[in-house]
């Protein structure tokens, strides 16, 4: 029995698990990979905070609610805002070597200006944040004593009594599936980019935490909210990194002709490039003012891995660049301190939906919405443990699993599992993407609901334990359809465009009607919508 | 395209004629060697084990060999890795196979690098400059791949070597300033299989897919080192005292004392003569060594003199 488990080891999780253990507690993190091989590692931007002379956290949170199109938790915006330079200076000191401005003697924290930011506001460490922030919190985390079930995937939330008592989880490495317990449980399992085809998704962001928490009746949040990446490389999941905005980056159509040059909000923007894509072959051509010396040194991790893959030199030439699935902006509904509807059990980062990105998310605001719902949670989390006594561990959710994996290990797998996920992103991308309408939407829950049938009737397609990887595409896939039913429930509802979603058939902003979030629950009917109005 | 991935199948038990298994796929000549293996693995068979994640070279993990080379399968694409629309997956040989082309990370990569105490240290120095990040960020653009490690020459027959990768995480500790505990980091790093068991052979450096060169941040450990007076840990003091030994007659001599580097490096005078005697006296009955004593190199008060420099610009620095 832990103090608090955290499920995830990205940013979030170690951030909630040195938050929690800064209070005290005594604290677990089970990841399905080793944690430096999250997908955090793959972000590239920064952290937006108002950190140099002239700036100020409301210009940060003016600029945040701005993109968020009308519906940012103000409360949350403020209180990230306000404490954004802290999180980074606090990160600094934890060992991240930021970028410093001016020149090679200078010690002041450099900022860049990613899109839609006024002001040059977010620190950097040049194009990898994302690698240099998961092995720094990392061996802190290390330092700190936390134990490490790696390889571990949870499969269930154990709840008893509407309290969450732990986990339980599948060691790939036997098969064997156990109950974590804990008195507190932080979600920190990102998001489903693997729901949508193209994505930036990495093999794990397959939303199961979402998905669990859906399970045991925790409503979800701003699900319609679906954020494309205006730049990833075409046939790859490549995104080409957000600080190249800061360098003169710009897109193209093979003619020449700019897109998306007068700078539009996010949606209008993404669905610019979309159309010009498609319209271009598949692809528009990004090019920028950097230069060999940037393209080897800020640009290093970027510029490297173009030419490995494509064998492009992004200092000379343009990259062939297409926008596909990035992030969802809705998740788990959570409080400012991180808590589920479900005593005990909270959740940060992708998974969790704050309310801080509003309609639209910002360029360095996502890496700060990691730290800072990480830190926010686990802080939470320990002082709930704290005040809590050993809860009796919840069994019926570790005999439902035990069944649950025993039987799908006897029942057929491979293609057409295979072929299911296939469908499953060309429909999500193709209905439920940058572009939705009611047909399309009523098209996708329909086909949504005939595959979580067939989901059924399917499996691992081999009885082996030890890592079994065709048991973990089934669970993953069951995950990945339970998230996509309150997505398209959720884009169906939401009768006007807003921020990221846009509906062909109600293209305009409707404050009167639509100023309110939604909620999604599972019911045996399937998804149960109702509303929130916003701050609420 | 068309290929065939000829896949090792198996255990933990590694032999010469490990069982590859053919799987045919049909995929595009810019698809990564990874993403064709997860092709294969969700399409035909799930029992197929390999690790990966980010598949775009960030989180380290999928490591394997490709036709006898190591790389990151998912920055390999298989119109280049294909040699007769064919390619060949083995696990990487230097680490301990779990099972097919999955490899031991635990024992390979993270006991080795958590053996070392994790965490910067917080100092309270917080003016610190882009000259002295820098260097730590080119050793933190290290994705912990494993490929410097499966190409290092002492790890090949010493498997307990903390190797490159792991000493390269030391020198990300030490060389940030913010870090209040860089001389308990280099007496760890002296211990034995730390930085004075490297060889110098150089092939992290031709290994490291990062420009990391990670021999170079080793090299810069030992400097370190010696610098922050720990001559030599309690590991391979033999290599500890060679470096000084060769810094003090470069020093003294202008050039190489070889007789004297040699009786030095193996404990001095009395211990190291009489371990050198018989080598000594072979070359001398060759006429490869005599009795006289070694001369200075002309201008060799000049080399002195940089040294002392060295010394008096090096004491100011933190």
């Amino acid at each position: 029995m832990h103090d608090v488990l955290v499920v995830g080891g990205g940013i979030a999780g170690l951030r909630a698990a040195l938050a929690a253990s800064s209070r005290g507690a005594e604290v677990a993190i089970a990841s399905r990979s080793h944690p430096t091989r999250s997908y955090s590692v793959a972000i590239q931007d920064g952290l937006n905070a108002a950190l140099l002379p002239g700036d100020a956290w409301e210009a940060h949170a003016a600029d945040t609610s701005a993109w968020g199109d009308g519906l940012c938790v103000p409360e949350v915006v403020e209180a990230v805002c306000r404490s954004a330079p802290e999180l980074v200076r606090e990160l600094d000191q934890l060992g991240v070597p930021f970028n410093r401005s001016g020149g090679r003697n200078g010690t002041a924290l450099a900022c860049l200006k990613l899109r839609g930011a006024r002001t040059a506001r977010a620190a950097y460490v040049d194009d990898m944040a994302g690698l240099v922030l998961t092995q720094t919190l990392y061996e802190q985390a290390v330092r700190a004593g936390i134990t490490f079930y790696e390889e571990w995937t949870a499969t269930s939330l154990a709840v008893g009594d509407g309290a969450c008592t732990g986990v339980v989880a599948l060691e790939q490495a036997t098969g064997e599936l156990q109950l974590l317990g804990a008195k507190a449980v932080v979600l920190a399992t990102g998001g489903p980019r693997r729901l949508y085809e193209p994505s930036t998704a990495s093999l794990h962001c397959t939303g199961d935490g979402i998905a669990m928490a859906y399970r045991a009746g925790a409503p979800l949040v701003d699900m319609e909210f679906v954020q494309y990446h205006p730049a990833v490389l075409k046939g790859q999941r490549m995104a080409i990194t957000e600080i190249a905005w800061a360098h003169g980056a710009a897109l193209a159509t093979a003619g020449g002709t700019g897109v998306g040059e007068d700078d539009p909000g996010p949606g209008a923007f993404l669905r610019a490039i979309g159309q010009a894509a498609v319209a271009n072959g598949g692809h528009v051509e990004l090019s920028g003012t950097w230069d060999a010396d940037q393209a080897k040194g800020l640009f290093y991790n970027t510029s490297y891995r173009v030419k490995q893959l494509t064998g492009l030199d992004m200092a000379k030439e343009p990259l062939p660049v297409r926008p596909a699935m990035h992030r969802l902006l809705g998740g788990v509904a959570v409080d400012a301190g991180g808590a589920t509807s479900i005593e005990g059990l909270y959740a940060a980062g992708e998974c969790a939906g704050t309310g801080f990105h509003g309609a639209a998310g910002l360029d360095g605001n996502f890496l700060l919405s990691a730290v800072s719902s990480g830190r926010a949670a686990g802080l939470a989390a320990a002082d709930h443990a704290s005040s809590t006594k050993e809860p009796d561990a919840a069994g019926g959710a570790l005999d439902r699993d035990r069944t649950r994996v025993a039987e799908a290990l006897r029942r057929p797998g491979g293609e057409p599992l295979a072929a299911m996920r296939r469908e499953l992103g060309g429909l999500m991308h193709a209905h439920v993407g940058m572009v939705r309408e009611a047909v399309g939407l009523q098209e996708a829950a329909q086909r949504i609901a005939e595959m979580k049938e067939t989901h059924g009737s399917l499996g691992a397609g081999s009885e082996g334990r030890d890592y079994n990887f065709g048991l973990a595409h089934y669970l993953d896939l069951g995950s990945l359809l339970d998230v996509a039913e309150a997505v398209v429930a959720s884009a169906h509802a939401r009768e006007e465009s807003r921020g990221v979603h846009f509906r062909s058939d109600h293209a305009a902003r409707d404050d009167a009607r639509w100023s309110v979030h939604q909620l999604v629950s599972a019911s045996e009917a399937g998804p149960v919508l109702r509303e929130s109005p916003p701050g609420a | 395209m068309e290929l065939t991935l000829n896949v090792r199948r198996g255990g933990t038990r590694r032999s010469a004629d490990d069982s590859h298994q053919a799987y045919h796929v049909d995929v595009e000549p810019e698809t990564s060697v990874f993403e064709a293996l997860v092709k294969v693995r969700e399409e035909q068979d799930g029992t197929l084990a390999f690790r990966g994640n980010c598949g775009v070279g960030f989180c380290g993990d999928c490591t394997m060999l490709v036709n006898g080379r190591q790389e990151v399968v998912c920055l390999m694409p298989v119109g280049k890795a294909q040699k007769d629309d064919e390619i060949k997956i083995d696990p990487i040989p230097y680490a301990p196979t779990v099972k097919d082309v999955m490899y031991d990370a635990k024992r390979f990569i993270w006991d080795k690098v958590n053996s070392f105490s994790p965490g910067v240290v917080f100092n309270g120095v917080e003016q610190v400059t882009e000259e002295e990040l820098s260097p730590v960020r080119r050793a933190m653009r290290c994705t912990m791949c494993g490929i410097c490690d499966q190409g290092c020459t002492v790890i090949d027959v010493n498997l307990d070597f903390k190797g490159p990768a792991a000493l390269n995480k030391v020198f990300r500790y030490v060389f940030d300033p913010r870090d209040g505990r860089a001389k308990e980091r280099v007496v760890e790093a002296g211990e034995t299989n730390g930085v004075w068991d490297c060889v110098h052979c150089w092939e992290a450096s031709d290994h490291c897919p990062f420009d990391i060169d990670p021999t170079h941040r080793i090299m810069e450990l030992r400097d370190r080192s010696v610098r922050l007076g720990v001559k030599s840990g309690t590991g391979n003091r033999q290599a500890a005292r060679h470096y000084n030994a060769f810094e003090r007659s470069v020093e003294h001599h202008g050039w190489l004392d070889e007789r004297n580097v040699a009786i030095q490096s193996y404990g001095g005078l009395i211990r190291g003569g009489l371990k050198m005697m018989p080598t000594g006296l072979a070359a001398l009955r060759r006429g490869k060594a005599n009795l006289l004593p070694h001369r200075k190199r002309p201008g060799a008060s000049a080399i002195k003199a940089l040294f002392a420099r060295y010394r008096e610009v090096t004491r100011t620095e933190r």
